[in-house]
């Protein structure tokens, strides 16, 4: 039974006053907002509906491909050959002075292993790790002159999702489904793909912090379980829906005897949500419904077992932007020895991370354009900090949060550009140096959302994602 | 004496980068030059105007920051965070570090290119030229903080006033207090407070209130015919006095103080003995510890003069309190170690001032706060503080066993030392020329016997004889000097091992040689300490400002004739030393230095030690005890010296950190001991250590060199030393010779004194173990600077340690010794404190009812809201106040009001459209349970509650989705054991999903008021989590053997659950379920059927809320 027919056939009233009031006194409020879809509650007074934005948005989704542990600038995008020319130097004559870095076992300057190419019209810079992403030059904007404050994994994976080095602050992906509310009718607002590895620091980078539970990101695995108490424990779907039917009777005795009390209406609105997540959620991580040539392009075939995983992943993305899904942020598969943290085996270790994501993110551009999807959808391919110029040992790299190179792509955004510049060793940023908080308001701003309007009351303060901080990079953005 | 510099202060910022000056010079050349008038209209007005004018001119629309930018003499003046400019110091110059991003970011829609902000370093640095002419108008003085007038202006600053309970009409409605005040607001607005719920809905609601599980099934028979006011008064003060009280309530502070078990971050490292601290809450609240006493205990328990003893356990309370300072969030490897102090005493304020004031007085760690009485300097004075008090192990004594036992064996080890000195007085050795003798025929023996094996006593007797000497003893003599321990510089008896085997005639030239040898020695250790900063050498008998917590360390270094306890080392201690296990190896203590600044990169310690650990404690940072990354060699665990004296090196990342305040700290966490002799900083390798003073006395080359006259000198050196020690200070080669005769045997008293030390040892072993829990200790004070506007890089004036000056005033006396957490203590909680009593009240308000008086429990600041009922608020504070702060009190006294006890229900339409969110208590609210009551629920009901309390946590239960670094590599149980939920181990990486979800916060900070949450997420637990679902078969399996009748067993699951029995209609629904079901035949298939109907009964709304 939907829930609407049996409202209709008890004739309770739904007042939805009480939320309302208690919304705006920062109580329960929740009442999962970004969870509930206009569909679930029916009602045409529904006021978790999605929210108004500050002002016309440019996409509707952000797909966050997150590449944990901090690819090398200087072996990706940042295309430095004076590091061929100073390769095997000492890097404090040649560089000159050295920021500490976190492991200080400095080595000499390190070549890229791999070859720089000119790709697309725009002739972006682009290195053999990426032959399939390279195809998409033309539509990447890559930004060279990002930092970071924190030279270590946790703080700085904090940074990124939280604007905050600390644990406990909401996730961009919580802030979103706090301003945006949701579109999706069956799904949460933000969903983490879990390609199996959770970064240092933990769930609590996806998590809501102060704000309310309902925003906190969800985590999907690509697997038979993709969310935690998804599969009915009953036998058959019937048997599972008497149970419920019954529970709605007892609920309505319930409901007379109370009155309208709006949190327990929602919470009864929230048992027939969940109901139909369970058949929805599964349905969505069907992939084998997805043709042969789709999954084929996406890599789910691959040789390599990290690419089929990361295929999974973009595949899944595309069909959550399709659900309206407002934050979808991928993480990295295990399996590559380790993620994108080479202290050491740098060329080892970047090219199993780099098969991994190749041809899944290329072929999520294609798809996601070639439905027309790309232009309401902003991609975001970032690590948490960059990678040293000089070696770390023999053949590693160390932490650099003085500069590093992140890309975006789709709505909004103007591809066959780089934005920003780093010195000649690719070390620190010299041109448009950027923060986080930059790259948030930006994202904010794309979704049709002010940063600095986007906030929330918490320990006597009006909180944002970019605390005080950040400014729209208004020079990437398509006109 | 050591030689700690003065009060360390933060370095100052560096000079101007040398690249950058040269850059300066070079563009001078081709530019006007910076300190013209031309240079100023044309390269620095334009950008002032272009950047700046919007927000600091008089012509802006709003002026920030108190700051104008548009004459000179406003940028000399400066906005709220002082000068702007300071000519000639472009790093100097806030405005300079504003425009190139570093601490402020200026202007804020991003960075000026990089040669306008050079251009702007060069007109600072060249002095600021701006022409003269008038400025736009007199810079107004920025509008200084006025800590008074915003103290004066907001109610929560106010004394706590007594208030009358005002007349009512209908006094037949309640004649609490409490009611009176509810009642005349609701006639104030015309309406009627609701009807009293019934009985059984009182009983769910005190049940769940008071103890966090619902009542049990007779008492819910039973009650709605006995109820009366007295009946509830008794059952009221029943749920008071259960166990089960504390459990609930300690939950409450628990999420004020941020508890878990891990630190969190990357690898979430444990938080030891933190279950510690939640006991001692539950303890706490169950025996209604006074709420002054607790708070006193929180921030100096380890201070108090009187602490508070366990009754049973006798171990001091008090002093777990303070863990709480410590359960926030860490990090394992701050590159910037300054920095992270900073967040790390932030969190520690920020916690403090929430949790125990309502007050957010963190937010003062940049700037005075924008909108309450609170100044940076405030903030800073309890930095100072926090900064000068240390994270640390106390080890807890029950019933002062150990203190006792260790009194008696100080006692017996004085009484032995007498007894010891009356033998040594009366040694026949040390009063005649045996000495000389013993020494002379032992190189006769040695002469004739230069291989190490024994020879024969036979052998032997011809030579004793011929010195008058008993062939045993000088057998020993002859063992003695082939001691390799004597081969060293540092013995007394060097010379022994130099010349025992040489022919007469070469004895000379060895003396000589050993002479030179030694001299050079002492030249290398003079020189050595030359090139160190000692930070102790414990020569004196004072601690030389050096702090011991805990009783092993004793009084002071050793000075006289001691015992050394430590099994298989020498009998007695040096001198100048400093040692833990001077009573017995299984006392615990740490021994801490004075805050000094690292100017070396390596520190050198000589030290005796047996499962010791010395640490450097930079910036207050402890997590390198986990993982040394970037902190490598600043500890050094588990040390191990066999007995012996030797030097150990902490360096390795030392170096990293120079120049940051730091301070040594001693450690002796288990049954064995550290002696500390010298501890140095330096730039290399450890001090040569001095030679004996003795032996370079004998081998002065002003004598005759033979076996002879040096026999005799020694025996006269070695008599009249080891006298002078007898009476009084000992010097090290005296207490060297007695220990090395008592060991070799040398003196008639030598096996007495040896089994009088196996007694003592014996003795020591018997001192029971101590328990460790998480503490604070005070360091030496430490005053703190203000970081300008937050910074870690730029310091401001020195704030002595105080407590807010709105709260306490200026004529607060000075703290002068010790971190100022006792006086803080009692600032805090002197009954004037306007928010001691007004904060706790409404909290229990808050719990009781839902929602606070001040709706906004954590913060009574201008930014907070303001109390619903003002007056109703300070008569519960002053008569909390009136009753020994006795949360019990206050709780009683709230749940026996006609307020608390009216229905929940939303019939009554007028009331709801004129008071839609109930701000006047019209009616009870409908609450949903806590995660913990309604897991605890579930438990009780379904038969699997197992009440035991306290001990260490139950492993969390991780799900597959729980993954990340740290994770623990075993799983707790499904259902926690069958215990409450406040015994589940709170791990910040891993916390529970079914918890979370049903909103128990992340602990990161004070969290007095949790978010009430409605997501599908919750319904898809209760509807498919393995938890649940176990738990609804154990409930039906109960409901089946104890109920045979159906409509019986279902009212029985009703009252489990509801606290009533189940109306018809119910007992129908639930009757049709269970016969449409087809093929339900055998018992199990029964059970399932059974299950699933406890099942729903558990998703009911019913169950989850609380009317």
């Amino acid at each position: 039974m939907h829930i609407s027919s049996w409202r209709a056939s008890h004739s309770v009233s739904f007042s939805r006053r009480h939320l309302l009031q208690s919304c705006a006194n920062g109580f329960g409020a929740v009442a999962a907002t970004a969870l509930l879809s206009q569909a679930a509650s029916g009602a045409s007074d529904n006021p978790l509906r999605p929210k108004v934005t500050h002002f016309p948005p440019r996409v509707r989704s952000i797909i966050f491909l997150y590449m944990d542990g901090g690819p090398s600038q200087i072996d990706t995008f940042d295309y430095k050959p004076l590091l061929e020319k100073y390769h095997g130097a000492d890097p404090r004559q040649a560089i000159g002075k050295l920021e500490p870095t976190q492991f200080n076992n400095v080595g000499k300057v390190l070549k890229s292993p791999w070859t720089f190419r000119q790709y697309g019209e725009s002739g972006q810079w682009i290195s053999s790790l990426f032959p399939c992403l390279a195809q998409h030059a033309d539509e990447l904007c890559i930004i060279k002159s990002m930092t970071s404050r924190f030279p270590e994994h946790t703080s700085a994976n904090y940074f990124l999702h939280t604007g905050s080095g600390v644990q406990g602050r909401p996730s961009m992906g919580a802030w979103i489904g706090y301003g945006l509310g949701s579109e999706s009718r069956n799904l949460p607002g933000f969903v983490v793909l879990n390609g199996g590895l959770i970064p240092p620091g933990g769930l609590d980078n996806f998590n809501s912090g102060f704000l309310p539970a309902s925003y906190q990101g969800s985590i999907v695995r690509p697997t038979s379980v993709p969310i935690a108490n998804i599969h009915p424990s009953e036998k058959t779907t019937q048997l599972q829906r008497r149970k419920l039917d019954l529970l709605h009777q007892l609920d309505l005795g319930s409901l007379a005897q109370m009155g309208p009390v709006d949190e327990v209406e929602a919470a009864i609105a929230n048992q027939e949500l969940a109901f139909r997540m369970q058949s929805a959620v599964p349905d969505l991580v069907d992939l084998s419904r997805e043709s042969l040539t789709t999954q084929q392009q996406y890599g789910m075939h691959a040789e390599w077992k990290g690419t089929q995983i990361f295929a999974r992943q973009c595949l899944l993305a595309r069909r959550m932007v399709e659900q309206g899904v407002r934050f979808i942020e991928l993480t990295c598969p295990g399996g590559n020895g380790d993620r994108w943290d080479q202290h050491s085996r740098l060329k080892d270790g970047h090219e199993k991370n780099a098969v991994t994501i190749d041809q899944p993110i290329a072929a999520l551009l294609s798809d996601l354009k070639q439905r027309g999807l790309l232009d309401e959808t902003l991609i975001v391919w970032a690590g948490e900090f960059g990678r040293t110029p000089f070696a770390q040992g023999d053949d590693g790299r160390d932490h650099n949060q003085f500069a590093f190179s992140l890309w975006m792509a789709g709505g909004g955004i103007r591809g066959g550009m780089s934005y920003g510049h780093t010195d000649e060793w690719g070390y620190k940023t010299i041109e448009n140096r950027l923060e986080i908080h930059d790259l948030h308001a930006t994202m904010l701003h794309l979704l049709g959302l002010d940063h600095t309007r986007t906030t929330f009351r918490f320990s006597s303060r009006e909180m944002r994602l970019t605390d005080v901080h950040g400014n729209v990079i208004h020079d990437i953005l398509s006109t | 004496m050591a030689n700690f510099n003065s009060m360390p202060r933060r370095p100052s910022k560096g000079i101007v980068p040398l690249a950058l000056t040269i850059f300066w010079l070079c563009s001078t050349v081709r530019a006007q030059s910076p300190d013209t008038v031309e240079y100023f209209e044309k390269q620095i007005r334009p950008l002032l105007s272009q950047h700046c004018f919007e927000c600091h001119s008089h012509k802006s629309r709003r002026l920030e920051a108190n700051l104008y930018l548009d004459s000179r003499a406003g940028l000399l003046q400066g906005g709220d965070s002082g000068p702007a400019i300071v000519p000639g110091s472009p790093d100097g110059s806030p405005l300079i570090q504003a425009v190139r991003y570093e601490g402020y970011e200026m202007p804020p829609r991003g960075k000026m290119p990089p040669a306008d902000i050079d251009k702007l370093v060069r007109w600072v640095a060249a002095g600021a030229v701006w022409p003269k002419e008038d400025s736009p108008a007199p810079p107004v003085a920025a509008q200084a903080f006025d800590w008074q007038l915003r103290q004066q202006t907001h109610w929560a600053w106010q004394p706590v006033k007594a208030v009358e309970p005002p007349r009512i009409s209908d006094p037949a409605w309640s004649d609490s207090p409490v009611d009176r005040f509810i009642l005349q607001k609701l006639q104030s607005q015309q309406l009627q407070p609701a009807a009293p719920a019934d009985s059984r809905t009182w009983l769910r609601r005190v049940y769940f209130d008071l103890i966090g599980l619902p009542p049990p099934v007779d008492l819910v028979a039973s009650f709605p015919k006995q109820d009366s006011p007295e009946v509830r008064r008794q059952l009221v003060d029943d749920l008071l006095q259960s166990p089960r009280f504390g459990e609930k309530w300690a939950r409450h502070w628990m999420d004020l103080v941020r508890y878990a078990e891990t630190h969190g971050h990357e690898f979430d490292y444990p938080i030891p003995h933190a279950w510690q601290y939640r006991d001692y809450l539950i303890r706490a609240f169950n025996t209604d510890v006074p709420y002054d006493q607790l708070l006193r205990e929180h921030i100096a328990g380890d201070l108090l003069e009187h602490p508070r003893y366990h009754p049973e356990t006798g171990r001091n309370e008090s002093v777990i309190g303070t863990g709480f300072w410590y359960l926030g969030e860490a990090v394992h490897a701050p590159t910037n170690v300054l920095a992270d102090l900073s967040t790390r005493v932030e969190n520690q304020i920020d916690v403090f001032g929430r949790a125990f004031l309502g007050l957010s007085i963190a937010c003062a760690r940049c700037h005075d706060h924008k909108f309450d009485a609170i100044s940076k300097e405030d903030y800073y004075a309890l930095y100072g503080i926090l900064n000068s008090t240390h994270r640390t192990e106390s080890w807890l004594d029950a019933h002062h066993d150990i203190e006792n036992q260790a009194t008696a064996l100080q006692a017996r080890q004085t009484s032995t030392l007498q007894q010891t000195h009356t033998w040594l007085a009366a040694e026949p050795a040390l009063a005649d020329d045996t000495i000389s003798r013993s020494l002379q025929a032992a190189c006769v023996v040695l002469g004739r016997h230069p291989d190490s094996s024994p020879p024969a006593l036979e052998q032997l007797l011809p030579i004793a004889q011929s010195f008058g000497l008993d062939p045993q003893r000088l057998l020993q003599w002859v063992q003695a000097l082939r001691d390799p321990q004597i081969a060293s510089l540092q013995h007394p008896a060097v010379l022994w091992s130099r010349i025992g085997t040489v022919a007469p005639q070469a004895v000379d030239a060895r003396c000589s040689a050993l002479h030179d040898e030694l001299l050079q020695a002492r030249q290398r250790a003079e020189q050595d300490r030359k090139e160190t900063v000692s930070l102790g050498d414990f020569n004196s008998n004072q601690f030389e400002g050096w702090q011991p917590q805990g009783i092993a360390f004793g009084t002071g270094p050793v000075t006289g004739l001691a015992w050394n306890m430590s099994p298989g080392s020498d009998v007695f201690q040096l001198p100048g030393i400093v040692c833990s296990g001077g009573t017995s190896p299984r006392l615990r203590g740490a021994l801490r230095s004075p805050v000094f600044t690292l100017t070396h990169p390596v520190i050198h310690t000589r030290l005796r030690a047996r499962h010791a650990m010395l640490r450097v404690v930079i910036e207050n940072y402890y997590m390198d005890q986990y993982q040394p990354l970037l902190f490598g060699q600043a500890t050094r665990k588990d040390i191990d010296t066999a007995g012996k004296f030797i030097w150990i090196t902490q360096q390795g990342d030392l170096k990293n950190h120079l120049g940051r305040r730091a301070y040594l700290e001693v450690l002796d966490p288990d049954n064995g001991e550290v002696a500390i002799d010298e501890i140095v900083m330096s730039s290399g390798n450890a001090p040569s250590d001095a030679p004996s003073a003795a032996a370079l006395e004998l081998t002065a080359p002003s004598r005759p060199m033979t076996v002879e006259s040096l026999a005799q000198a020694c025996q006269q050196q070695w008599i009249q030393r080891i006298q002078t020690a007898l009476r009084g200070p000992a010097d090290s080669d005296s207490i060297a010779l007695i220990n090395w005769m008592t060991t070799h045997r040398l003196l008639d008293a030598s096996e007495q004194i040896r089994r009088l030390r196996e007694t003592l040892l014996k003795q020591a072993e018997t001192i029971p173990e101590p328990m460790p829990v998480l503490s604070t200790v005070d360091g030496v004070p430490v005053e703190e600077q203000v970081h300008i506007r937050g910074s870690d890089e730029n310091f401001g004036e020195t704030v002595p340690q105080r407590f807010l000056l709105a709260i306490s005033g200026t004529g607060q006396a000075p703290i002068t010794s010790g971190s100022g957490r006792l006086e803080l203590a009692d600032r805090v909680t002197q009954h004037d404190n306007p928010f001691l009593s007004r904060v706790i009240v409404n909290r229990i308000w808050h719990h009781l009812f839902g929602r606070g008086i001040v709706a906004s429990v954590d913060d009574f600041g201008v930014m907070g809201q303001l109390p619903t009922h003002p007056e109703l608020l300070d008569w519960l504070a002053q008569d909390f106040l009136e009753h020994q702060l006795s949360l019990k009190h206050t709780i009683r006294t709230l749940v026996l009001s006609k307020t608390y006890a009216q229905s929940s229900s939303h019939h009554h339409a007028q009331a709801e459209m004129q008071d839609p969110a109930n701000l006047l208590w019209h009616r009870m609210a409908v609450r949903k349970l806590s995660a913990e009551q309604l897991r605890d629920a579930i438990l009780q009901i379904s038969g699997r509650l197992d009440l035991q309390m306290s001990g260490k946590s139950v492993p969390a239960y991780l799900t597959s989705f729980m993954q990340g670094r740290g994770r623990p590599a075993t799983n707790g149980p499904l259902d926690g054991a069958g215990r409450r939920t406040v015994y589940l181990e709170v791990r910040r990486n891993f916390l529970s999903p079914f918890l979370l979800t049903f909103d128990m916060p992340i602990p990161f900070s004070c969290m007095g008021h949790r978010a009430t949450s409605n997501v599908p997420a919750q319904a898809l637990i209760l509807m498919n989590d393995p938890f649940i679902l176990e738990q609804s078969r154990l409930w039906a399996h109960q409901a089946l053997d104890t109920q045979h009748e159906t409509n019986s067993r279902i009212d029985h699951l009703f009252r489990q659950a509801y606290a009533r029995p189940a109306r018809p209609e119910e007992l129908e629904l639930i009757e049709t379920f269970l016969h449409d079901r087809p093929g339900v035949t055998s018992d199990t298939d029964e059970l399932q059927t059974w299950a699933d109907v406890c099942h729903m009964l558990l998703n009911r709304k019913e169950f989850v809320f609380l009317q």
